[in-house]
């Protein structure tokens, strides 16, 4: 990211590149007059301040870059700045080097002087570390939507990804080390161990708040990925195309085949009514919506009463004729023959059953072959039905 | 059989059965992206109920259309010229585009000016953008049509700048979907011959 800082810098000037990515760089210190005379000369100061580049505020004393000149770098250089986590590094570092220095003395007002230096120290912690960890996310979302190539998107989504972890890292050792180390638990003043519980409680808010940063940096990470790898492939398949060798060189036949959706369909209300009818007459089009069972609804549920049964619930269509045809294949009475005949390979339901008999013997194809001719009554449980014989054995 | 109507289904079927945008999508309208907020909250229902109708609610990424068993099929031929214009489209605006993808704003004057003295896509352009005499006429018959088949709405009319819909994300399924054989061995190739 330093490489791509400094390359950003050469749109300037070469007198003026130093000195503004110097104000960039400390746009968070107080930057007095005593200190400017550090970054850059008088002359070319003169000339930030004539260009509008850096303001002097004679209120604060302090010397700033241009409020729009500081967005336009922040723009332009990504978050790449506030995703560092080195001073979270250099802080534990310090309070180490504190507690060490502190462990070494004898001289008790010293102690003292340590003791309180550890106490900013922790407040420090406490104040910036939820902070930057709102500063990584917002970075996170800038580079992954700012207009940058798939490329260099990639490596920003690495580099914060990287350095997230690192941020994760350093919570976690100022975690273990106000949770573990001897110092904490040897002074118990109150001022230390209250800022050491709130330090410690904050900690580990942001350790699981990392998590979820992690997993978006992982899934952008795939998506950039995925839009990457499509692009190419676009770019590889629009060549077969040019060359005609798309049919031979891909699946795309296969995939139109079993294309469906609005791209591929004129979709249609499914109505007999012309297109231009349903766009032009809404009343009709309302009355169709109707019959289908979705017209005007006072905006709340309700419940519709629907043809559809289970598939194991629909009945058989049952050939009468050809149950008549088997039955005069055969030797016993046609209620008998009924109760044993199978539809679907199932036996007939008794109002099955019933329904046959009475279409069988009621049908004026077959009415012949009983005509004139008596039968006897035998029963069935509740039933009581005349014997009808087959056809066949009828005449003999 | 009872079903559940949700209170919006009359509302959802004619959004999606009527005119050229028949793709509702997450980021779309304010009505649009109220009726997409109902219908996930309410996707099972939505779905059970109008399959019993005939028709099968999808849901892409972010965005939901209509798809019937009796859909009139449209013959092979004329789905491979869809796919292949589909396929040229896409390319193009992912070309010239930067991150072209859901919710990406783009001026439709800076993309003429990207157009402009590039043979391939003024190529396409003159293939797709049918009826316009200028690149920009082209390009403004091309991005109307996608607007009005719900892929893009317009982002601020004065400034000629449009918004992607989640709705292009069932475009880009179909570009997932497809495979160039020995992608994997050509690209290889150059290795191989060094």
């Amino acid at each position: 990211m330093q490489i791509a800082k400094d390359s950003f810098f050469r749109i300037f000037q070469a007198d003026l590149r130093i000195a503004l990515q110097r104000f960039f760089e400390n746009r968070h210190a107080k930057v007095t007059p005593e200190i400017v005379g550090e970054f850059v000369d008088p002359a070319t100061l003169e000339r930030l301040i004539g260009l509008e580049l850096v303001e002097f505020d004679s209120e604060a004393g302090e010397y700033r870059l241009d409020e729009r000149v500081e967005r336009f770098f922040d723009e332009m250089l990504g978050a790449a700045e506030v995703a560092q986590a080195d001073w979270l590094v250099g802080l534990l570092e310090e309070i180490r080097r504190t507690i060490e220095g502190y462990q070494k003395l004898s001289d008790s007002a010293k102690g003292d002087m340590l003791l309180r230096r550890i106490c900013r120290l922790l407040r420090t912690c406490k104040s910036r570390i939820q902070r930057h960890l709102e500063e990584v996310k917002a970075a996170v979302d800038y580079d992954y939507r700012a207009g940058s190539d798939y490329e260099v998107k990639l490596m920003k989504l690495e580099w914060h990804l990287a350095r997230a972890r690192s941020y994760g890292n350093a919570v976690a050792d100022l975690n273990n080390l106000l949770r573990n180390d001897a110092f904490f638990q040897v002074h118990q003043e109150i001022d230390l161990m209250s800022l050491r519980r709130q330090v410690v409680h904050r900690c580990g808010q942001i350790g699981d708040a990392l998590i979820d940063v992690y997993q978006r940096i992982e899934d952008y990470l795939n998506r950039v990925q995925r839009d990457y790898a499509r692009a190419r492939k676009l770019i590889r398949l629009c060549g077969l195309i040019e060359r005609h060798e798309h049919l031979t060189a891909t699946n795309l036949l296969e995939v139109a085949a079993t294309a469906t959706g609005p791209w591929f369909h004129e979709f249609r209300l499914r109505t007999l009514l012309s297109p231009s009818i349903i766009d032009g007459r809404p009343e009709l089009l309302q009355r169709a919506l109707a019959r289908a069972g979705i017209g005007e609804v006072a905006g709340k549920v309700r419940r519709v009463e629907v043809n559809q049964e289970p598939l194991d619930d629909v009945p058989p269509f049952i050939d009468w004729q050809n149950v008549y045809e088997a039955f005069t294949k055969q030797q016993q009475d046609l209620f008998v023959f009924l109760c044993k005949a199978r539809v679907e390979g199932r036996p007939l339901t008794e109002e099955e059953r019933i329904d046959g008999y009475c279409a069988i013997i009621a049908n004026e194809d077959w009415a012949g072959a009983w005509d004139g001719r008596d039968f006897d009554l035998a029963t069935d449980g509740e039933w009581e039905y005349a014997v009808v014989k087959p056809p066949a054995l009828l005449t003999t | 059989m009872n079903i559940e109507v949700p209170p919006f289904a009359r509302s959802l079927f004619t959004r999606l059965c009527r005119g050229d945008n028949l793709l509702l999508s997450r980021n779309g309208s304010s009505e649009d992206a109220d009726l997409f907020a109902r219908v996930e909250a309410d996707e099972k229902p939505c779905q059970t109920y109008f399959e019993t109708l005939g028709f099968r609610l999808q849901k892409s990424d972010n965005c939901f259309y209509f798809t019937a068993d009796d859909e009139p099929q449209a013959n092979q031929e004329t789905k491979l010229d869809r796919m292949i214009r589909l396929m040229r489209l896409l390319d193009f605006l992912s070309t010239h585009i930067e991150n072209f993808g859901e919710g990406q704003i783009f001026s439709a004057s800076a993309l003429v000016a990207r157009c402009n003295n590039d043979p391939k896509a003024e190529r396409f352009l003159q293939f797709a953008g049918k009826g316009g005499a200028t690149n920009a006429d082209r390009l403004e018959n091309i991005l109307q049509s996608l607007m009005r088949q719900g892929y893009l709405s317009e982002f601020d009319a004065s400034r000629q700048e449009y918004r992607v819909l989640s709705a292009v994300n069932y475009l880009f399924e179909f570009a997932d979907r497809i495979e160039i054989h020995g992608e994997a061995n050509e690209t290889e190739e150059p290795n191989a011959e060094a």
